[in-house]
């Protein structure tokens, strides 16, 4: 039984949005407690004021500049979590990869961070669209991170860009650092094979730029909004 | 007392230990394990308040590289990942008491910063 449930949760991708949704909260966490801490200060320095005037206004900005700042990155960690929440409410959708891109890499970012490797992700000249169930998409781009994030040592770099080569979706790592030779492989072994029969996609290593591509399937209906 | 608290979260930690002084409690911050451990090289701490997920090593490695140095030092966690799995670790390398979730309450922190001080717990 043991093997069946670790299995449905591999294959059905609630292990991912476990993962993901763990990666969220804890981000959430911190901006509250960062909130707290300095709507705590202001509570001590009014106080504080009030035996020994006057309050330091220029303190009690900066602090409120810091709320701000903590509410702004909560809000985008929050409407990040919506898009992902709602990437189950159609089996099949046109989405623009680069966008699912940023969003894969932004939902696991607390999982990058701990292995200390920055994903930077820069954004095509022009959208790219494919047309795939989108939440397993969103798994799919994370399991082909995290392959690579497993495969680089702490401290380096990953930059991952989208692009169309031939008429075809493509998804491009490249890294600076030293990523372990058969990765492209590895990574394919890791995506459950109910997640590569549902998106199938087509690995390959371009040997004059060491980039690891990714080829999705071409775009079939109902282009992007 | 003197009190060393460690977090990434640096606009996190910075705003504590300002708190703490409010509270006379003398508390410097490292907002990187490699940080706290330069910091512990030319200071001397009571008590390390130690954040559990952090890039590159997590607090409960942290201890252990702060223990094995400074053999008299006692632990606080923090958290903001409430899993089971990490709720009985912190438990078992600090104590119940002693593992406070995020957001934290400074009147807390301050007692459990005092008690494991009356208790003799700073060795």
């Amino acid at each position: 039984m043991t093997q069946s449930v670790e299995k449905l949760i591999q294959e059905g991708g609630v292990g991912y949005f476990g993962a993901m949704t763990a990666s969220v909260s804890h981000e959430i966490k911190n901006c509250l407690a960062i909130m707290n801490e300095n709507a705590g200060l202001m509570t001590d320095l009014i106080l504080l004021s009030q035996q020994r005037p006057p309050l330091d206004l220029e303190r009690i900005q900066s602090i409120t500049e810091r709320i701000t700042g903590q509410i702004h990155r909560a809000d985008t960690i929050l409407k990040n979590l919506n898009v992902f929440s709602h990437s189950m409410d159609k089996p099949v959708q046109p989405v623009d990869l680069s966008q699912a891109v940023q969003l894969a890499a932004s939902l696991g970012r607390r999982i990058s961070e701990n292995r200390r490797i920055t994903v930077q992700h820069q954004p095509p000249e022009k959208p790219v669209e494919v047309t795939a169930p989108f939440f397993f998409l969103l798994y799919l781009i994370w399991t082909i991170l995290e392959g690579a994030l497993d495969a680089m040592p702490s401290g380096s770099t990953l930059d991952i860009t989208c692009s169309e080569k031939k008429g075809l979706p493509v998804i491009s790592l490249f890294s600076k650092a030293v990523i372990k030779p058969g990765i492209e492989k590895a990574m394919t072994l890791t995506a459950s094979q109910h997640l590569l029969t549902l998106i199938p996609v087509e690995v390959a290593v371009d040997s004059t730029t060491t980039e690891l591509i990714f080829g999705l399937p071409r775009p079939t209906h109902n282009p992007l909004p | 007392m003197k009190v060393l608290l460690v977090d990434d979260e640096k606009e996190l930690v910075s705003t504590l230990a300002q708190r703490l002084g409010f509270r006379g409690i003398e508390a410097d911050w490292a907002a990187t394990p490699q940080e706290a451990i330069a910091l512990l090289d030319q200071n001397h701490y009571d008590i390390a308040v130690l954040d559990v997920q952090m890039p590159g090593m997590d607090g409960f490695e942290l201890k252990e590289k702060l223990e094995s140095a400074a053999p008299h030092m006692a632990f606080i966690f923090i958290t903001g990942h409430g899993s089971e799995e990490c709720y009985h670790i912190g438990c078992s390398k600090a104590g119940e008491a002693y593992y406070l979730v995020k957001p934290v309450d400074i009147d807390s922190l301050v007692e459990k910063l005092n008690s494991l001080k009356d208790k003799g717990e700073t060795k």
